[in-house]
């Protein structure tokens, strides 16, 4: 079972890959976001607000709103943010939700598919 | 949990619903299901299939609250009966949007060919095909309150000329025989009318942007639905009070004949700036939301990964729409080059059929599957209505198949098969 402290350091290894990544920052350029990502077991939110590509800042604490919501268990979450898992596979057989634009899904899923090429 | 910053409302969620079904193939559609009662009882046919939509409306509310998905028809019945199943479902659910589409651009082509005529109904097809294209590679989209405003524009021009056809001199309805052919061709003709309603569910996916997948999805399809019978139900009263079924029948275009016999030149360029409206946001809903289902197909392995490739500007699945596109041309030409195209209308109609009863069986399914998933929107009174709607559009879909050309059950037989073909033993080849 994945614990929160292993959670953050997920996150925060995977924030680190997004911005050192050149071309994540070139495509997102225009791209300003405020992500949560909620975990079930244990109950965990962190927000990543993203100004122009770059993830500028992640705190864990409760948003009242965003612009993207993910939702699912912490060791799903876990396993997306470390590449083990194929996203896409588990947003179809509905293990990830994810509550947001259509635009702004795909540009998730972009990013997470460029950070783990 | 937190609330979206930007979330859609009841208003914009009818609209886009709306936007998607009322399509310019309804209006042959419509005169199909006229034509099986050969009289006025098809006002009666189309509150029918309103009723059994309406009630299958619930079940779509029901899934959506339970998965909040763009996925939807993959998810729901994935989970309600594995994966291939779903798989073939789901590729076949692609087809049906393709072929749809492909009568839809047909028909559009016919609306642009009647106005100007020196360019063929086929040159018509590639022109308008090219346009969607490039517009849809460029990801631009119509939605929120430009949707809203266009389809109250369309709901106006269709209702407003309408009762003006009603309320004219020329209606005559009380010489219209009601139902000459007999109630043998109703059920047939219910099931014509149900075209009338394909895509209305297309906005489930939208419940990932509604306010915490409340019930609101729910009762903006209820809405959409009743909306559409009222809206088709009064143009067929007035069409069959003011133009013999003759001179509509065998026409791609007889909301233009229509228009043009009500209220003559005018009459006719407002049916065809309601076409264009209508074939613009049918487009836009149905043809984006599958190119994306596609894409996420093919990421999640189904497809060939080559179809999961992103514009890197628009973030538009480029190559994903170029597949659909390029299927939606090869099949609308066939239709403009044998003008038979109350085939792939009444494709659509068989399969959206088997869509609404598979929908409505994966309700009861996961009842029993997964009874302690959390429900937004839960159906009451147990299976019975899952269970009467699943009967009724499985029947409708046999109804259908029976009663159409051979052409038509060629298309729906090969269709189901390759898609369960391509699920069983293609995808575990991909190996990605």
């Amino acid at each position: 079972m994945v614990t929160a402290e292993t959670l953050i350091s997920t996150l925060n290894t995977f924030v680190e890959k997004v911005n050192a990544n050149l071309t994540l920052k070139k495509i997102l350029k225009g791209w300003s976001k405020l992500v949560v990502i909620k975990t079930k077991d244990p109950d965990t939110e962190a927000t990543l607000k993203v100004e122009k590509g770059t993830v500028i800042d992640m705190k864990f604490e409760d948003t009242p709103t965003a612009d993207i919501i993910l939702s699912a268990n912490a060791d799903v979450i876990n396993d997306i943010f470390t590449g083990k898992a194929n996203p896409s596979r588990l947003y179809l057989d509905g293990t990830l939700k994810v509550f947001a634009s259509q635009k702004d899904q795909m540009v998730l899923d972009a990013i997470v598919d460029i950070v783990w090429k | 949990m937190p609330e979206l910053k930007k979330v859609l409302h009841m208003r914009t969620l009818v609209a886009a619903s709306l936007g998607i079904a009322l399509a310019s193939s309804d209006y042959p559609a419509l005169v199909k299901a006229a034509s099986e009662v050969g009289g006025w009882a098809v006002v009666l046919a189309i509150i029918c299939a309103g009723l059994v939509t309406g009630l299958v409306a619930f079940s779509f509310a029901e899934l959506a609250g339970m998965y909040p998905t763009a996925a939807g028809v993959r998810v729901y019945t994935k989970r309600a009966f594995g994966d291939t199943a779903s798989l073939t479902i789901t590729i076949f659910y692609v087809f049906f949007a393709i072929i749809i589409a492909s009568a839809e651009t047909y028909i559009f082509a016919a609306v642009l060919h009647a106005l100007s005529p020196a360019l063929s109904a086929k040159l018509w097809v590639i022109i308008f095909l090219a346009v969607a294209v490039v517009v849809n590679i460029l990801g631009i989209e119509i939605a929120g309150t430009l949707q809203d405003i266009l389809t109250s524009l369309m709901l106006t021009c269709i209702i407003g000329l309408s009762l003006y056809a009603i309320f004219s001199r020329h209606f005559h309805i009380a010489s219209v025989p009601f139902a000459p052919m007999g109630l043998d061709g109703f059920s047939t003709a219910i099931a014509a009318a149900i075209f009338l309603y394909a895509g209305f569910e297309w906005t489930t996916p939208l419940a990932e942007e509604v306010a915490s997948g409340k019930s609101v999805l729910s009762y903006s399809l209820l809405i959409s639905v009743a909306v559409l019978t009222v809206t088709f139900a009064l143009f067929a009263y007035a069409a069959m009070g003011n133009v013999p079924l003759g001179q509509l029948v065998g026409t791609p275009i007889p909301h233009l004949v229509f228009g043009n016999t009500v209220a003559g030149r005018i009459g006719l360029y407002i049916m065809a700036a309601i076409s264009f409206l209508a074939t613009m946001s049918s487009f836009n809903g149905g043809v984006m939301g599958n190119s994306r289902l596609i894409y996420a197909l093919a990421r999640e392995g189904s497809f060939p990964k080559f179809m999961s490739k992103l514009h890197p500007k628009y973030f538009t699945p480029w190559i994903a729409l170029l597949v659909i596109f390029s299927l939606i041309a090869v099949f609308s030409i066939s239709v403009a080059m044998t003008e038979a195209f109350l085939v792939p209308i009444l494709v659509a109609a068989s399969i959206e059929a088997l869509m609404f009863a598979i929908i409505s069986f994966s309700v009861i399914a996961l009842r029993y599957r997964e009874k302690d998933t959390e429900r937004v929107f839960k159906i009451r009174g147990g299976i019975i209505i899952p269970l009467f709607t699943g009967i009724v559009f499985l029947a409708l879909t046999l109804g259908i198949l029976v009663s159409s050309s051979k052409y038509v059950v060629i298309l729906f037989v090969v269709g189901f098969v390759l898609s369960f073909l391509y699920s069983k033993y293609i995808v575990p080849r991909l190996g990605h």
